[in-house]
């Protein structure tokens, strides 16, 4: 019996120590890689552009002097505040961020679904976990029921343990000495969408109204005041780092901003000027109602590089003009 | 012949296989083919080779041949004399 | 606490110790505590209740059947505690389904309004232990079995933890006597015990927690796949459902041997069986022989009268119990009804074949593989119903894994649909692992005692540093390639 307390007490130790071993190395590994390289943007990069798939799909870099895309479908307020918070502390040099801001941004049901579905929150928590400060991890991890995805996330990315290390091409290529790329960071975003299909069609755009605005009762779900909060929040981060603020309203084609409800609209334009009237510095530029013709839109509310380059040139000269 | 001669031909003939010996330790694991879908089959031609009647008791608990065989013989004297063994 | 929760690894080494430093005595009691713990530690203490309630009623049901004085008085006792201990099987399992039911009841009346709340009562252990205790009725009143005069020891066999929650079911044959015996500490026991634990462990956390991935995308959503992903989800299933399982019963026979005990093995092989019976003589074992023992040998012996067709009844009657065990829901009943099918069509089969067939054939390598894969598939086809989320989920797969195939042949090879027909929108990574696990699967499965040598051989020469080296590599594996959430064992809903 002896003997087998020392070889169990013993074995135990070692994989102990095996474990802390490699997760020093991963964690390591990990830090290096966003610290170094992932999170750091060279010293010619002044312009950020942030927001979900709509500035992703509007607004082309390239175009822009000194300009990145770090924009990610379906990221809503709450966490690109948390990606902001993360970049623009890490890169004192970037000077402006344009964010996009449009009716879907202020819709309750679709922004706070994460709030209520547990498979999202779950999804977010993981993808999202390296970037969330204590709080915003603290509100996830109260939605969902099941506590292991927190405590599997808080080893993998706060310990460094080895946990699904495979599925990590970033870190993987780092320890290959393999030149790295931003894209292959999952939670970092794909940057520009870059496409030229287009396809605007009638059924489409009333399947993604009813996602965007409404909830199960099929009426109109009000205003996310979680998300205006976020919203709020970006400002006065942007603010505190001495950086210029610019909201922007991407294209949407006609038929599609015809069937948003009425309210959504209204509700977004007394946001808009509070927020405006709030705080001085804020810039706001609406391409809303901006002639395309419909081989420019990805979809319903959506432009494709086509119209892309034609907003972000009108979009490159409004900013010229402002200095 | 003995019970024990008849209740082994019985199984023989029931399980097609003239070659294989029967104890009173045999169990279905000995036989080929004997398995809980087919063991009924020789409780019938038991049941009718020796004009007897088993129980359902009982069939749950045979665990060899010797068990099938006593019970068997049992109710034979019953049947035979009119004298049974409590 | 499941097996798998970090808290258990902190549990039984406790409840070791303690049961190593006390008397033997007290052995029993500290096991039996210890197992209380365990299921308390479910945070349902209507669970508690249920399991005081059948250890309770068994034991002197058991006492009093053997008491009695006369046939009749004992057949009455047997048959109140066997209701009894299907009462409290019924009303937990089937609580929801009742409430549904009395609401249906009551709106039809109420006009329409329910009047019970909907419940949803957790019963993790009740459908195990339960049938646990009327099986040790059975044995006593066929006087197989002396009834269990100890109360602890009684208590303990119904409550034994590693058992507790998703069997195996014993036998009191087989687990009664081994209480008796005096504890030996024996190293070999223990190490062999946390091997075996180690790998039900690697068989669940890395295997089948990795097949679910796939398998949840799929049957979580089936109208938006057609053809061959339906088939790879549906044999991923068949390999996670064994996976799950299996892998629970290998962490509770491995506890069990820790403590020195020895519990039945559950699962021998179930997918190399060459027929559906056979297939039943090595799936979740403990269970198909009560089924075995307790409905089909009675139904049989009472149908026997009807020769082939009567054994044919009893099967489709006990499969369709079975069925109903699972659960209360339509996807359960027919997969029982269907394995019962195949049961009786076997039977019939065979006593028509007996009639031409005069001499039996040695079956070739080729006839033994193709029996294989004609089983394998008709248990898959059985287990769409059973995973399915609905009849009509269930019937679109089989409908859309024939009919879409075609199509999803062509799309594969113009390389369109990799990853949502193959992968199935998982990672492709995930998907290599998965193949990878499989492929292990079928190399640890051939030829078991093969296996077994190679493992002993091991054990025995390899130096110790490489030997620790292997145990050390196999948690670091755990750690990377286990799937940690999304995993509840599947057999727990039962």
């Amino acid at each position: 019996m002896k003997r087998l307390v020392v070889k169990f007490v013993l074995f135990v130790t070692l994989a102990a120590g095996m474990l802390l071993a490699v997760s020093s190395v991963c964690g390591n590994l990990r830090t290096r890689v966003l610290k170094d390289r992932v999170f750091v943007f060279s010293e010619g990069t002044t312009t950020l552009i942030a927001g979900d798939s709509h500035p992703q799909a509007a607004v082309n870099p390239a175009l822009l002097p000194g300009a990145e895309s770090i924009c990610e479908g379906q990221e809503g307020y709450f966490f690109t505040y948390h990606k902001l918070k993360y970049f623009l502390g890490r890169n004192p040099q970037i000077a402006r961020v344009i964010l996009g801001f449009s009716y879907q941004n202020l819709a309750r049901r679709y922004q706070e679904l994460f709030l209520s579905s547990e498979q999202e929150a779950t999804r977010l928590l993981e993808s999202y976990f390296v970037l969330l400060d204590d709080e915003g991890v603290e509100l996830l991890r109260d939605r969902i029921s099941n506590k292991r995805p927190y405590y599997v996330n808080l080893l993998k990315f706060r310990y460094g343990l080895p946990i699904q290390i495979y599925r990590d091409k970033d870190l993987l290529r780092e320890a290959l000495g393999a030149a790295l790329r931003r894209e292959d960071v999952t939670f970092f975003g794909g940057g520009f969408h870059k496409s030229e299909k287009s396809s605007v069609e009638g059924k489409q755009m009333d399947a993604k109204v009813r996602l965007y605005f409404q909830d199960e009762k099929e009426t109109y779900s009000g205003v996310s005041t979680l998300m205006v909060e976020y919203l709020k929040r970006i400002i006065q981060l942007c603010e505190e780092h001495g950086v210029d603020l610019t909201l922007y309203n991407a294209p949407l084609h006609a038929s599609f901003k015809s069937r948003i409800p009425g309210q959504a609209i209204t509700d977004f334009a007394q946001v808009r000027d509070q927020l405006l009237a709030r705080f001085p510095k804020l810039h706001y530029v609406d391409h809303v109602d901006e002639s395309l013709p419909n081989e420019s839109f990805g979809d319903g509310d959506h432009v494709n590089s086509l119209g892309a380059a034609v907003v972000t040139g009108r979009l490159a000269r409004l900013i010229q003009l402002s200095h | 012949m003995s019970t024990m001669e008849k209740l082994a031909e019985i199984i023989r003939t029931v399980f097609d296989d003239d070659s294989v010996e029967i104890g009173s330790q045999t169990t279905a694991h000995d036989v080929d083919g004997w398995d809980s879908l087919s063991h009924i089959n020789l409780i019938l031609a038991l049941e009718s080779g020796f004009n007897i009647k088993f129980s359902q008791k009982e069939l749950l608990t045979f665990k060899n041949v010797g068990d099938m065989h006593d019970s068997i013989n049992a109710k034979i004297a019953l049947r035979g004399d009119g004298v049974g063994k409590a | 606490m499941t097996f798998t929760s970090p808290l258990y690894f902190l549990f039984w080494p406790a409840a070791f110790l303690v049961f190593y430093f006390s008397r033997d005595k007290y052995r029993w009691l500290v096991l039996l505590l210890a197992s209380l713990a365990f299921y308390a530690a479910l945070k349902a203490p209507s669970l508690l209740i249920a399991l005081t309630g059948v250890t309770v009623l068994t034991y002197f049901s058991g006492r009093g059947v053997a008491a009695a004085m006369s046939p009749g008085r004992k057949t009455l006792v047997f048959w109140l505690g066997v209701t009894a201990n299907l009462a409290i099987l019924i009303g937990f399992r089937y609580f929801a389904v009742l409430i549904e039911g009395l609401n249906v009841l009551s709106g039809a009346i109420g006009g329409g309004r329910h009047v019970f709340a909907a419940v949803d009562p957790i019963s993790i252990g009740v459908s195990y232990y339960s049938f646990q205790a009327i099986s040790y009725l059975v044995d006593v009143y066929l006087d197989v079995e002396k009834p269990e005069k100890h109360f602890g020891y009684f208590a303990l066999y119904i409550s034994f933890f590693p058992r507790l929650l998703q069997g195996p079911i014993e036998r009191a044959g087989d687990f009664l006597p081994q209480l008796r015996q005096p504890y030996v500490f024996c190293y070999e026991n223990v190490r062999s015990g946390l091997l075996l634990f180690a790998w039900g462990l690697f068989k669940k956390v890395v295997i089948s927690d990795r097949l679910a991935l796939f398998v949840n995308e799929v049957y979580g959503n089936v109208h938006a796949f057609s053809g061959l992903p339906l088939i790879i989800a549906t044999y991923f299933y068949a390999f996670q459902i064994y996976c799950d399982f299996s892998g629970y019963t290998d962490m509770a026979l491995g506890t069990g041997r820790i403590f020195n005990f020895k519990l039945t093995q559950n699962f021998d092989n179930p997918y190399r069986a060459t027929s559906i019976a056979m297939f039943w003589r090595r799936w979740h074992i403990s269970f198909s022989r009560w089924i075995l023992d307790y409905i089909f040998k009675p139904l049989q012996f009472r149908f026997r009268y009807w020769r082939d067709w009567g054994t044919a009844l009893a099967l489709v009657i006990t499969f369709l119990a079975c069925g109903v065990w699972h659960g209360a829901t339509a996807g359960f009943v027919i997969w029982g009804l269907l394995h019962g099918l195949y049961m009786s069509c076997s039977v019939l089969y065979r006593g028509l074949g007996k009639r031409f067939r005069r001499k039996k054939r040695n079956p070739t390598a080729l006839i033994d593989a193709w029996r294989v894969i004609a089983t394998f598939h008709l248990v898959c086809l059985a287990w769409i119903f059973f995973r399915a989320r609905s009849l009509a989920d269930a019937f679109y797969v089989i409908n859309y894994a024939m009919v879409g195939l075609p199509s999803s042949l062509v799309r594969l090879a113009k390389r369109d649909s990799l990853v949502h027909d193959i992968y199935l929108n998982q990672s492709n990574k995930e998907f290599f692992l998965a193949v990878a696990c499989l492929g292990l699967l079928a190399v640890l499965a051939r030829a078991t005692t093969a296996h077994e040598a190679a493992v002993r051989a091991f054990r025995q020469w390899a130096p110790v540093w490489l030997r620790w080296s292997a145990y050390l590599g196999f948690v670091l594996a755990v750690v990377v390639f286990g799937v940690f959430y999304g995993g509840a064992f599947i057999y727990f809903q039962f």
